[in-house]
């Protein structure tokens, strides 16, 4: 294995679950949520010698995501999907316990939001430092904090409007 | 009832992973590329072979009318424009790593390429096909002189044909096709980048 390949595996390795979190919270759908993992990591190999001097990588590579998400909605003309598919929970066919239906619920949630508030609802759940998330998503650190604030709100209304139901 | 803290306990909770790996991504990145050069040289390719050809009957053959050395240029001044354009797309998009920028330059870069698309595939496109048909028309006016009259006929009544189902149907179909799709991305495009702006 070359050097570059050995440093892509451990930044693949470090970042990937995360990036697919925010693919997926954006766009409630697996197929698509790999395609843009696949597409974000495309671009991160092409770009690795510009990487390696960087000190926050995850940062570059979230940004990545952001845009590659945005543009790839547009370009496809995919929507979110409200029902999400069913190998979110059911893809290594195990039962679904009452956490993955949980968990099922809160992504259908995410779903009907805006498109930056998945993103950022994403970020702040991943514990991404607000710093980073505001360096991410180009908002101004004090706007950023009044968003989350109202994200928050209304990712907690939905779910629990949800649940009575 | 659950607070944002409990979510984030459900979401911490999900078993949801990517499918891919490093060396799937590594290989689609050299398969794509590999692909990506084929298909850029091949067109290059076939349309310089287009041009080589028109240069050589303009240059070997020997017409009594002007009108089919003005209709060769033409055409050959088509096929460079195509090679060109191609050129010119490829480079902007190579040179377009406005991925690392913030989303509302990204955002904004897209409008403008996708504007710039849209011109070439509505006025442009316009332009250059009308250019090609007259090209060949002007070409073919000296062959006309040397048919019999049914296939001059038949030949102009065709021409007609070909110039009306292109200009009146086709292209206006393909215009309000293009014009519906880029108003669309335009309003989605705005929508995102007002998202993005910093609230009051």
């Amino acid at each position: 294995m070359s050097n570059k390949e050995q440093v892509f595996k451990e930044i693949f390795q470090a970042n990937s679950k995360k990036i697919y979190h925010l693919c997926f919270g954006y766009t409630g759908d697996d197929d698509a949520a790999n395609d843009l993992l696949q597409e974000t990591f495309l671009k991160v190999w092409q770009n690795l010698d510009k990487f390696r001097n960087q000190s926050m990588i995850s940062t570059w590579i979230y940004r990545i995501a952001v845009n590659t998400c945005l543009t790839y909605l547009k370009s496809e003309k995919r929507q979110a999907k409200d029902e999400l598919t069913p190998n979110i929970i059911e893809n290594k066919e195990e039962e679904v316990s009452d956490k993955q239906e949980q968990v099922k619920t809160l992504y259908e949630c995410i779903a009907k939001l805006e498109e930056s508030e998945r993103i950022i609802i994403t970020l702040v759940m991943d514990e991404i430092p607000y710093p980073e998330i505001a360096e991410i998503s180009g908002i101004s650190e004090g706007n950023l904090r009044v968003k989350i604030h109202r994200i928050k709100h209304k990712l907690t209304e939905l779910y629990n409007q949800h649940e009575r139901l | 009832m659950k607070d944002f803290d409990s979510l984030v306990g459900i979401w911490n909770e999900q078993k949801t992973a990517p499918v891919i790996n490093y060396k799937e991504v590594i290989n689609h990145y050299k398969n794509s590329r590999e692909k990506f050069s084929f298909k850029l040289v091949w067109e290059i390719f076939l349309m310089l072979l287009a041009f080589a050809m028109i240069a050589y009957i303009f240059v070997s053959s020997e017409f009594q009318f002007w009108t089919s050395y003005v209709g060769l240029g033409i055409v050959a001044i088509c096929c460079i424009y195509f090679i060109i354009m191609q050129l010119i797309n490829i480079k902007n998009i190579s040179n377009s790593n406005t991925l690392f920028d913030k989303p509302q330059d990204h955002i904004l870069f897209i409008q403008k390429f996708r504007a710039s698309r849209y011109t070439q595939n509505t006025r442009n496109y316009k332009l250059y096909s009308f250019c090609l048909t007259l090209g060949l028309v002007l070409f073919l006016i000296e062959y006309i002189y040397t048919m019999n009259i049914y296939l001059m006929i038949g030949m102009f009544i065709a021409t007609i044909a070909w110039f009306v189902i292109c200009y009146i149907y086709l292209m206006k179909m393909y215009i309000r096709k293009e014009e519906k799709r880029f108003n669309e991305m335009l309003a989605d495009l705005e929508r995102l980048n007002e998202q993005f702006k910093d609230v009051e």
